[in-house]
């Protein structure tokens, strides 16, 4: 980190990545590659001989995951940074690797500049985490675009409110008491909720609810 | 002939060796000077029964040297000591068992040859005694020699090294033949089907429900409901289940069929149960679907096992692909970004950069297949949950909101059935994507099983003429009609597409989405 100089580290388990990304990286002026490794047990080795300022590594490894070496590093050093390059680029990937620690994610689709502007990043402000899908990520976490309530959930939501048990609420809605109470589990399920108190302030916090009566039972 | 010989020669030696146990025996009880006899039997039987042991030495000239010299032995010794008559046994034996009847026809007509030529030359005027030992000892020899015959054939047909070939060839056979008429062969709804209506020929019934195990709970397979009556023996047809017995709750009823299936219903109000012998009528019934209960437990285990071979075909194929091709093509475009940093000219520069767009491109496509193989109901816990989870993923990878609202009952569809439908429905959410440019989808799916409808709606470009997705829908109809389910394709309310598949039920729309009959196909 006293000089410009970036060096990496290049962790993958196929041969063909790791020669095209090693001479890709090459040509940066600012940066070399100074090992490769195919494994996590390998990588954590070469990390100890060689102290790059950056490992780019994959996610799945044969003895382990990239995870496994961003948290082994993480744990012995605040200095390096610490990418991950995958084919899968899922938001709970994305997640995973900000929660394990890692600078930047980088999909294995994206052109390799990425993976050069990742670098330079992670070797500056290696604590920080930079992804191109975070933001979506996010957006889509909050959302959460498939917990919508059907219909007939929504209705059976209201009756909850209204304070009213499943045998009631079948009543009501022409359901049998088991159907009511299918409908209410999933309700539960859909706004993560343990029970129906839970259910309620989580529904008026997300405005599926504008009041709610006191439950009688 | 070498190997099959060593049983034959065990055989042989058992045999021959039982019956020189038993002259010896003779000869000692009777006292009868039968020593030389036995000698010359025993020399010929060890060198006989050497020859067997060693392959390449003929059996044909084998066994039939056996019978000529047993038979002269016997010819010439008989008058002395009858009991040696017991080795004409023997020869028919052993030649059954090494070449079958034509050995034994050979043995028998070479013993008694050489019994008779032996007899006549050698005395005079024997005794009906005598006579009748002869006949007695061939007609066993006989008898003894056809059982070996058989024997010859059993050992034979078991040592063919080609029997397990054909043994798996006709069962093969048997099953492309039950498979081909899929529809009544190898179908469960339609086996399903025919056991509902033979339980309504019997009963007087107002609702029916056939019930298929699932893991630790039971899913209809098929339901009828002929007076509207409300249907819900879910309780009564698990009990059944958990019993093993026939259960009768006032009108309600659920017998079980083995293990494969429970059938549940409830009586007409029109009759009166007393009055009809309902117990000894479900009992005759019981027996009756025997045989129907095991043509749908085969059907359902071949529909598992199909299943079964196909996940775990995709599972391979879609580690194949990110293993292999998915890295290979991704390491390709590292090679192009290295051509792109010393470009030779501005338009050389520009190509390099089309290229690396069409690889990136290629890589998302892959890792898109990879996605879609590896996802399946299976590991879900709900057909929903599956159609979220792989609508979440569709949904990050191209950026098109969609929107996932589920209905479902904790009762679960059959398994091939959520397939099918799982598949179709993430079908047409990629044709969303992919050809009719939709900016968001809306899926809705009910489940009710057996009954399921979901709908795929987008605000893309509808129907065109020729769309590059027609292959794709001709797969979805397909999938359709394999779990007996209607495709049908309309416009959109927005403007685009509605793809509504529904299994068990009419093509009857979940609230909201308005619907023009025009297109509506039955496949």
């Amino acid at each position: 980190m006293s000089d410009r100089h970036i060096r990496v580290l290049l962790v993958d388990d196929h041969q063909l990545i790791r020669d095209g990304l090693s001479g890709v990286l090459d040509l940066e002026a600012d940066m070399s590659i100074v090992g490769v490794a195919a494994t996590v047990a390998e990588a954590l080795t070469k990390y100890d001989e060689l102290s790059p300022n950056v490992i780019v590594t994959d996610l799945q490894l044969q003895d382990g995951t990239g995870l496994d070496v961003v948290r082994a590093v993480r744990k012995k050093s605040n200095d390096t940074g610490l990418i991950i390059l995958t084919m899968h680029s899922g938001d709970e990937q994305i997640f995973a690797a900000m929660q394990a620690g890692a600078s930047g994610f980088v999909g294995k689709d994206a052109p390799s500049s990425e993976v050069v502007k990742a670098a330079r990043h992670a070797a500056v402000s290696p604590r920080s985490f930079i992804a191109t899908g975070l933001v979506g990520a996010m957006m889509r976490r909050q959302s959460g675009e498939s917990t919508k309530l059907s219909d007939r959930e929504h209705e059976v939501l209201l009756l909850l409110a209204d304070g009213l048990g499943a045998s009631q609420i079948g009543d009501k809605l022409y359901l049998s008491e088991s159907t009511a109470k299918s409908h209410i589990a999933k309700i539960y399920q859909k706004l993560g909720a343990a029970n129906r108190a839970q259910a309620l302030v989580t529904a008026m916090r997300i405005g599926l609810l504008s009041s709610i009566k006191p439950a009688d039972s | 002939m070498t190997l099959p010989d060593l049983p034959f020669a065990r055989l042989t030696l058992a045999a021959r060796g039982f019956v020189l146990l038993f002259l010896s025996i003779a000869a000692i009880v009777d006292r009868k000077d039968m020593v030389l006899a036995l000698i010359a039997i025993g020399a010929v039987w060890a060198v006989v029964q050497l020859a067997e042991f060693r392959p390449g030495v003929s059996t044909g000239f084998a066994t039939t040297f056996d019978a000529v010299v047993v038979g002269l032995v016997c010819g010439v010794t008989v008058g002395d000591a009858l009991p040696v008559l017991a080795a004409l046994v023997v020869p028919p034996f052993t030649a059954g068992l090494h070449r079958g009847a034509v050995g034994v026809a050979l043995a028998m007509s070479a013993q008694l040859v050489a019994l008779l030529g032996a007899i006549t030359l050698g005395s005079d005027g024997l005794d009906r005694e005598v006579w009748i030992g002869v006949f007695t000892w061939s007609v066993t020899g006989l008898g003894l020699g056809l059982i070996a015959t058989f024997l010859h054939s059993a050992i034979q047909r078991s040592a063919d090294p080609l029997a397990p070939y054909h043994y798996a060839q006709t069962l093969l056979r048997q099953l492309i033949d039950l498979s081909g008429g899929l529809k009544s062969g190898l179908d469960p709804t339609a086996l399903g089907g025919a056991i509902v209506s033979s339980v309504r020929d019997e009963l007087p019934v107002a609702a029916l429900v056939l019930y298929v195990p699932r893991g630790d709970s039971l899913t209809p397979l098929v339901e009828e409901s002929l007076d509207g009556a409300p249907c819900n023996q879910d309780d009564v047809a698990f009990e059944a289940w958990a019993r093993g017995e026939v259960v009768v709750h006032e009108r309600c009823f659920a017998i079980p069929l083995d293990d494969a299936a429970v059938v549940a219903g409830v009586l007409s109000d029109r009759l009166d149960p007393g009055r009809l012998d309902l117990a000894g009528r479900i009992r005759q019934l019981q027996r009756r679907l025997a045989p129907s209960a095991v043509h749908l437990d085969t059907a359902l285990l071949f529909s598992s096992f199909r299943d079964a071979a196909t996940a775990e075909e995709r599972r391979r194929l879609a580690r194949e692909m990110h293993d292999g091709v998915a890295q290979e093509i991704a390491s390709l475009g590292y090679l192009v970004d290295a051509l792109a940093a010393q470009p030779g000219s501005p338009a050389q520069a520009d190509r390099i950069a089309l290229l690396r767009d069409r690889v990136s491109h290629v890589v998302g496509e892959v890792r898109q297949s990879v996605l879609t193989l590896r996802t399946s109901v299976g590991e879900n816990e709900s057909l929903g949950a599956a159609i979220s989870s792989i609508a979440r993923n569709l949904s990050e990878v191209s950026g098109v909101p969609i929107q996932v609202t589920l209905e479902e009952h904790t009762t679960r569809l059959r398994p091939e059935v959520e397939a099918e439908l799982f598949r179709i429905t993430q079908e047409a959410m990629n044709n969303a994507i992919k050809h009719a440019h939709a900016s968001v989808i809306d899926v809705h799916c009910r489940v009710h099983a057996p009954r399921a409808i979901i709908t795929v709606s987008d605000d893309g470009r509808g129907m065109q003429q020729a769309r590059s997705d027609s292959h794709g829908l001709e797969i979805m109809r397909e999938r359709a009609t394999l779990i007996g389910g209607r495709l049908s394709i309309d416009p959109a309310p927005g403007g685009g597409l509605m793809v509504t598949v529904a299994v068990g039920t009419d093509l009857e729309p979940p609230a909201g989405g308005d619907r023009t009959p025009d297109e509506k196909v039955k496949a």
